[in-house]
């Protein structure tokens, strides 16, 4: 097919293109993500005592962090489903939200003896935790995954891993529903290692999937 | 804009000395210099003015055609095929036979994945990404085919195909499609039908005839990318 019959096909067919795709599909994926988080959570393992929690600032601390990288995965996969884009804020909002409570962590550990500590950083299910997470967050991943593909993103495996923030964000703030660990240091840990879980495996699969 | 006055104004640009450090957010020093040609590429840091008037009348074509302004759109595509023609050339050699190919895979990007231009962005910059993005993949497929065997002793004696705006990859792609879109590909593209007129002949209604065009070619883009994985 000669260039100019391919453009005039083209042409052909321009209809009118959805405005804000990128950022409204993901906003899709995102409410996809939290319902099937929830609804694998809910028969599994039960929420805590939700009037408890709403009146615990750990709760909140431990909602805002996730949430915060969630939102850092999805400034950033909106960037990076572009051709061309840097990746910009969403890196810095991550970031700030890991040193912040970081920082909490660290206030909070100063004051206490070396058994209080370790039992601050290992809480009583450090080992299950990061395994939760990263289950959670498998139908949003292969959600968000099948979302890229549409888009062009031309890092694959950073587009991927930004992915795997973005719904890990997602599917840890839902665990926070069920989760009653308290200290900023084991939130610090372990969610992030159930993030880092979800970042990894978006980071291998869109490198293998996301190439157009 | 006829291609010729694309062309005259590039040159003008080019005299009037040029092409800015940076476009917004992107690498905008890469994207001028080769975009628009080795002439260029000394003449950095100098004014904004340039990068809006070459980008501004591609953006306003582009956002035309996002509207759903078919006129428009074609123009776009045409001009972008030019620049592309150049920078692929540039790049692999004028005579190199994937020069067309990359140029209609290009095109077929800048079509099918035009949601994800950000229109707070240089549209030149977007397309800019997607031309590299094919030629990287490109050298990528070539390195694959290298370590494949030769085939037959016939091609030491096969004639160097002459015209190589026939983009002989992309036809055979097209002999690939499941009948019912080929043959509504050709009756819109070949005997240059409007949609209704290939509905009519087709005997499939009209919006039908639209899904099975856009189908196409996004069965010849995944082709493209399928090839020698």
């Amino acid at each position: 097919m000669k260039t100019d019959d391919l453009i005039a096909v083209m042409a052909n067919d321009a209809k009118p293109a959805a405005r804000f795709a990128i950022p409204r599909r993901l906003l899709l994926v995102a409410a996809a993500t939290a319902l099937a988080a929830l609804a694998v959570l809910v028969p599994w393992l039960g929420l805590r005592d939700m009037g408890q929690a709403v009146a615990d600032s750990s709760y909140w601390m431990k909602t805002v962090y996730t949430a915060a990288l969630g939102l850092g995965g999805f400034l950033l996969t909106e960037r990076l489903a572009r051709p061309g884009s840097r990746s910009g804020r969403g890196a810095f909002v991550a970031l700030a939200g890991i040193l912040v409570l970081a920082a909490i962590a660290v206030a909070q550990l100063a004051s206490l003896s070396s058994a209080e500590i370790s039992a601050a950083l290992l809480g009583s299910t450090w080992d299950t935790c990061p395994w939760r997470i990263g289950l959670l967050a498998l139908p949003g991943l292969l959600a968000v995954l099948l979302v890229m593909r549409r888009f062009a993103p031309t890092r694959a495996a950073l587009a991927g891993a930004a992915a795997g923030l973005f719904v890990g964000g997602v599917a840890a703030t839902v665990y926070g529903l069920h989760c009653a660990e308290t200290s900023a240091a084991f939130t610090l840990f372990w969610y992030t290692a159930g993030i880092a879980l979800s970042t990894i495996a978006g980071a291998l699969a869109g490198w293998r999937i996301l190439r157009w | 804009m006829t291609l010729a006055g694309i062309y005259t104004s590039n040159l003008r640009l080019t005299l009037n000395g040029g092409i800015p450090e940076r476009l917004g957010d992107f690498g905008g020093v890469q994207l001028w210099s080769s975009l628009l040609g080795a002439t260029v590429g000394g003449h950095p840091g100098i004014g904004g003015m340039a990068v809006e008037a070459f980008d501004a009348p591609l953006k306003a074509l582009m956002l035309k055609g996002l509207g759903g302004d078919a006129a428009a759109h074609a123009e776009l595509l045409t001009r972008m095929a030019v620049l592309l023609r150049r920078f692929f050339a540039r790049k692999l050699g004028a005579s190199d036979q994937d020069v067309e190919d990359l140029v209609q895979e290009t095109l077929l990007a800048i079509h099918l994945k035009r949601e994800t231009w950000d229109s707070a962005q240089p549209f030149t910059a977007w397309a800019y990404a997607i031309a590299r993005y094919r030629l990287i993949d490109l050298y990528r497929r070539r390195r694959v085919r290298r370590s494949e065997p030769i085939e037959s002793a016939e091609a030491l004696f096969a004639e160097e195909v002459g015209d190589s705006s026939a983009g002989a990859d992309v036809e055979r792609l097209l002999s690939e499609l499941p009948e019912r879109q080929r043959v509504v590909l050709k009756a819109v593209k070949l005997d240059e039908l409007s949609t209704a007129e290939a509905a009519a002949r087709t005997g499939m209604s009209e919006s039908a005839v639209k899904v099975s065009v856009h189908r196409s070619l996004k069965a010849l883009m995944r082709r493209v990318r399928d090839e020698d994985r």
